[in-house]
């Protein structure tokens, strides 16, 4: 009996010394299939502009008898500028030389070549995206920045990197809660609000520090963000261009400032302040889920978890009085506040390191030299399967022209909205499909692109490709989530599997 | 939401209907006659309704909780989403929970009907492709001589030899192996998106054929037969306690008999449930044989 023993022991260590070396190779062979990418996230806001560089591990993560399946699955950031105060040349132009004259400073100190950037996003945040030139110095900056760099604005996507690049979307995962994350800066507030990694709700508000700025050693107003002289209006203070506050004026509006932002958080959002300082209009939708609890991010964010500022007017600005502010209401309304992993950088962070995802690892790519594709619109489709044919083809006829306005080559991306699994009768009927509605966009287009979020990419792209006549390319790809309104840019194939790199942009320059 | 909480309670009083339904001898009550017990039994069978029972087996693992007072519910169930597997369900003092019991037996149940389904015929003359058989003269010699299903018969050899095309790209073999549920309702979705996907790539196949208690050794004798520089073997996976209806693939390249199995690249768990879609998998093999043809090398060798 206790040879038997004995020799079970030993055929059991046996099997798990080659278990375990067996683990040690593999995961040497895993080593070779991740692949690393340079990011840059450039934030260019009203009151800061930094920039950090991240590295990005792109890894296969199923076993070699799966299909390929990639995820990112470090984002490191390995290097920070200082925080710049943002160039200006006047209030309602920024300083383009100043800006570009940082970028390139810091890509050298960095000792980074623009050619070695990857990915990545210049975004130009709050109130600064306003500035008479904003657009011109996004598109100068990013073209300055490496090839694949997109640029970005849109307070949906400011609010949505803020909450990524703060730590808050980690932080619903990790501790299950419903988390919302307040970017609080210079000229906006940007939240967003992550239930179990998913951003459930994105918002921006004119809320910030410097939306009144004052007069070197006073508080005579040096200038005033129109919305927010209504509001000292409606307040009964009068913050003119010129005029001197007091203490307690000062307050009022950021009192009203920091209601507008604890009336986010409310359930029925009728808050008037934050009705009235929303920088969308229209119907909100409100957070699906209750909120458990609350971070703050941004310059005036991070005050929030610091001793009270004795100087009021460091700044020149409103940006103490409005910490000042927000900590009251925090404590009136009892909410329950975390410190999240990052404050001030939040947002360069997210630009730097949570601007690019990757697509699944089977899809469909008939001609590589056609990637990268830049800012394409997206055409989605509602349950393509069972639309007629005709209103199919209408659908794609009409969004396809306003789509592309008066530039008829722009690409247009289809984004096919089946949430079934589909057989391969299925997909071959989707494709037919695609084809009919197309026929008129795809005579004037070389390239066919569609997105899709379920595991079909190259099933339905061969099918495409198939059916299309020749010369026509085909980019199909899949586990993307966009909707219409989005612009998306695809990146070349990484090395490892067939992924490519996504970046998801919501549209531009609607403040 | 709602319905992550399908629910204990529910689930219960569902098994208390059923076993309602039975009978149980010696119970004190059937003293007093037989035909009074048939009665009560009738009563209570009119009091069930005609609906039918909520199939225990069916249940989404995902949506079940059995943990009793989880201090985080939500955390406990966003765990479950991520696997497959029977997790969070609680115990009964040291033991299993009766639902637990059931729903593996039903598992097993599937898994063994899967394996020991007859083979449907009409369904694979449906195909249009020879078949074959292997050695094996039973489903039991099958499965207890693995050897066996990697040999032809004279007749056999003779319809390869004779019905496929010779020197192909690639010979496609495909067989019902351990599942005939995968064979039925996931080859019909793969297969046709490999043919798609092969023309695309303008690769020969060649003669597909189908065989029946299928190795996947087979492969590499009807591979060297033909002359096929890659065979690619599809058949039905071993099924488990989670799925029964998934399909493997193997693909070799310069298939002989007796090649190592580590020259083999494998595409496994291709189903519709937690694994990967069989159509878009065919589209995945049709490519991975491009490459396998283009580097000439497969299994270990070929690093995907």
């Amino acid at each position: 009996m206790f040879c038997v023993d004995k020799l079970f022991f030993s055929i059991r260590k046996a099997a798990f010394d080659s278990a375990f070396c067996g683990t040690a190779e593999r995961g040497k062979e895993r080593q070779e299939v991740a692949e690393k990418i340079l990011s840059v996230g450039i934030d260019i806001g009203t009151s800061t502009t930094s920039l950090v560089f991240s590295s990005l591990t792109i890894e296969k993560m199923t076993g070699d008898m799966y299909m390929p399946r990639t995820e990112i699955t470090d984002r490191s950031v390995i290097y920070r500028s200082p925080v710049y105060f943002t160039p200006l040349r006047s209030n309602v132009e920024l300083d383009a030389e100043g800006i570009r004259e940082i970028v390139e400073k810091e890509y050298s100190a960095a000792g980074v070549d623009p050619g070695d950037v990857e990915t990545g996003a210049v975004i130009i945040t709050g109130d600064t995206a306003r500035k008479v030139n904003a657009e011109r110095v996004l598109g100068e900056i990013s073209r300055f920045a490496g090839d694949f760099v997109v640029a970005a604005a849109g307070p949906s996507l400011e609010s949505i990197l803020a909450g990524k690049g703060s730590g808050a979307q980690q932080y619903s995962v990790d501790q299950v809660e419903t988390i919302c994350n307040m970017d609080i800066g210079g000229g906006t507030t940007n939240t967003a609000a992550f239930y179990d990694g998913n951003c459930i709700d994105a918002d921006c508000l004119d809320v910030g520090g410097r939306l009144i700025r004052f007069s070197r050693g006073s508080t005579r107003i040096e200038y005033v963000f129109p919305k927010i002289a209504e509001m000292g209006r409606r307040l009964g203070v009068s913050a003119e261009l010129g005029a001197v506050l007091n203490a307690s004026e000062i307050t009022q509006i950021t009192d009203a400032m920091a209601e507008a932002v604890m009336g986010k958080l409310e359930p029925s959002q009728t808050n008037e302040h934050y009705l009235f300082l929303r920088t969308e209009k229209g119907e909100n939708r409100g957070p699906v889920k209750k909120i458990d609890v609350v971070s703050f991010s941004g310059g005036v964010g991070k005050l929030v978890y610091e001793p009270e500022e004795k100087d009021k007017l460091k700044y020149g600005d409103i940006g103490v009085y409005l910490a000042d502010s927000l900590k009251k209401a925090i404590e009136k309304h009892s909410l329950r506040v975390v410190k999240p992993k990052e404050t001030i950088s939040a947002t360069v962070i997210g630009a730097g390191s949570h601007s690019v995802d990757v697509s699944g690892g089977t899809i469909a790519v008939t001609r590589p030299e056609l990637l990268p594709l830049k800012n394409v619109p997206i055409l989605a489709i509602e349950d393509p399967l069972h639309l007629p044919p005709e209103e199919f083809t209408d659908q794609v006829k009409k969004k396809t022209e306003w789509l592309q306005g008066l530039d008829g080559d722009q690409t247009i991306a289809l984004n096919l909205k089946v949430d079934k699994k589909m057989g391969f009768q299925d997909v071959v009927d989707l494709a037919e499909r695609v084809i009919g509605a197309t026929r008129e966009l795809m005579a004037a287009q070389q390239l066919l692109v569609v997105i899709l979020y379920g595991d079909y990419g190259k099933v339905l792209g061969q099918s495409l490709s198939m059916r299309l006549p020749p010369g026509k390319e085909v980019i199909c790809i899949d586990s993307v989530d966009v909707g219409d309104g989005d612009y998306i840019d695809i990146g070349r194939p990484v090395g490892v599997a067939d992924s490519v790199p996504v970046v998801i942009k919501t549209i531009a320059f609607n403040y | 939401m709602a319905n992550q909480n399908i629910n204990e309670e529910a689930i219960i009083q569902a098994v208390i209907k059923a076993l309602g339904d039975l009978e149980l001898p010696g119970d004190g009550s059937s003293t007093a006659g037989s035909g009074a017990a048939v009665r009560a039994g009738q009563a209570d069978r009119s009091s069930v309704s005609d609906e039918s029972l909520v199939d225990i087996a069916m249940i989404p693992e995902e949506e079940i909780c059995l943990v009793e007072n989880p201090k985080n519910k939500e955390a406990l169930m966003r765990l479950k989403r991520s696997t497959p597997a029977r997790t969070a369900t609680g115990r009964a003092g040291d033991r299993e929970k009766t639902m637990i019991n059931i729903r593996k037996m039903a598992n097993l149940s599937a898994a063994v009907d899967a394996v020991w389904t007859p083979l449907n015929k009409e369904f694979v003359g449906s195909l249009g492709y020879p078949v074959l058989k292997s050695m094996p003269s039973s489903k039991e010699e099958y499965l207890m001589r693995p050897d066996l299903g990697v040999l032809l018969d004279d007749a056999n050899m003779n319809i390869v030899r004779t019905q496929l095309k010779k020197n192909p790209d690639v010979q496609i073999v495909i067989g019902e192996g351990q599942s005939n549920q995968g064979l039925e309702k996931s080859m019909p979705e793969l297969l046709p998106a490999l043919l798609q996907g092969l023309q695309a790539n303008k690769i020969d196949y060649g003669t597909p054929c189908f065989v029946e208690y299928t190795r996947v050794g087979i492969g590499d004798l009807i591979g060297q037969e033909v002359g096929a520089k890659v065979v690619c073997v599809i058949l039905g996976e071993r099924p488990g306690l989670l799925s029964w209806d998934g399909l493997g693939c193997y693909i070799t390249y310069g298939p002989k008999v007796g090649i190592l199995e580590s020259k083999r690249t494998c595409v496994s768990n291709i189903q519709d449930n937690g694994g990967t879609p069989p159509a878009e998998a065919g589209a995945y093999i049709s490519d991975l044989i491009a490459r396998i043809l283009k580097e000439q090398k497969s299994g270990v060798d070929l690093i995907i």
